[in-house]
């Protein structure tokens, strides 16, 4: 490991840590991640059991006013599951299972989204459902004024 | 850079106005531990992460606090929402009025206006990194106190929610912090 902790005659020189995490002898092993499933983590805010603490015991809740709502939740709840296992991963780059379940939640959302996105118009500039007449993106509601 | 999904990360539907609440939720939009600092700090020391997993996780929480500063926004916006000139005059928010008609502006619960000396960037790793720890730990402990002083179902649900998150964040930026602290002892 090569790199300056202390300045020594006002020289900065950069860390440079090795990047060579795959072969890295300190990679956290899980037996198993134990994790929520999607819809449970999307409410609690948290896709991992061992980290989740109640304040008061207050759990959020989801209350869905119609099916727009609730698609637009799942759609939610797939690409939160893949984002809290993409932090996860951040710093556990070796974890094969978690790899994999983030793509199967990402998948899966994306999925779910193209097929929300023809109903209700684009939620992404990238998609496809963009491609309408006039210019949707425009389109009320936007995310702050709720009312779906 | 930044793209954007036209939906919140966690849905905001605020049924009853209550500008009371407004007026202490908005510390978590332009406050010393709020959402808008967090965004900033993580999106600034990126730069100085000495490897991949220092500069994944710095730009992936700082956007995620982005989309904190939405739900935030999202909420000051229903709590006001259709109020009066007199409502607005009863909760003390004339002045906020006078200043920004019914719009937002990243104040702290005292109208204080944000600052960018409420975060720091040392370029030391470890030093921004427990910072970041404490950040966490302090938007925490203000969402419980915010908790404290609602008992509207709809107000409770983000806000116990965004608490959650916290408490995520501090768990990867602790693993990282101790992994960083490690390598400097070899």
């Amino acid at each position: 490991m090569n790199y300056n902790y202390k300045y020594p005659n006002k020289v900065i020189i950069p860390y440079q840590y090795n990047n060579d995490y795959y072969h890295d002898n300190n990679f956290r092993s899980e037996n198993g991640l134990e994790l929520y499933n999607y819809e449970e983590g999307y409410k609690l805010g948290n896709m991992f059991k061992s980290l989740y603490d109640d304040y008061k015991s207050i759990i959020p809740t989801i209350k869905v006013n119609s099916e727009r709502e609730r698609e637009l939740n799942e759609i939610g709840a797939l690409t939160f599951a893949a984002h809290d296992l993409d932090l996860y991963l951040d710093v556990n780059p070796n974890n094969r299972e978690a790899i994999n379940l983030y793509y199967k939640f990402r998948s899966l959302g994306d999925e779910k989204a193209k097929a929300y996105e023809s109903n209700y118009g684009p939620i992404n500039l990238t998609s496809n459902a963009i491609n309408k007449y006039p210019w949707s993106w425009i389109k009320s509601p936007w995310p702050w004024e709720g009312n779906l | 850079m930044w793209i954007y999904a036209k939906r919140l990360q966690f849905p905001v539907n605020i049924k009853k106005k209550d500008l009371a609440m407004a007026k202490n939720i908005v510390t978590q939009y332009g406050g010393s531990n709020g959402e808008l600092a967090a965004a900033l700090r993580y999106l600034n020391q990126r730069y100085s992460m000495p490897d991949d997993k220092g500069k994944a996780l710095l730009t992936d929480i700082g956007t995620e606090e982005l989309a904190h500063v939405e739900m935030i926004s999202t909420m000051l916006y229903q709590l006001m929402r259709g109020s009066t000139i007199e409502e607005l005059k009863e909760a003390g928010l004339d002045g906020h009025f006078a200043e920004h008609g019914y719009g937002l502006y990243p104040t702290d619960a005292n109208g204080v206006p944000f600052t960018v000396s409420y975060f720091a960037t040392t370029g030391d790793p470890v030093a921004d990194l427990a910072e970041d720890m404490a950040a966490e730990e302090k938007a925490r402990a203000v969402y419980e106190n915010l908790m404290d002083l609602t008992k509207d179902p709809d107000i409770l649900s983000p806000l116990s929610w965004l608490r959650q998150r916290e408490i995520v964040h501090y768990e990867r930026f602790k693993e990282l912090y101790d992994e960083y602290k490690n390598k400097l002892k070899k």
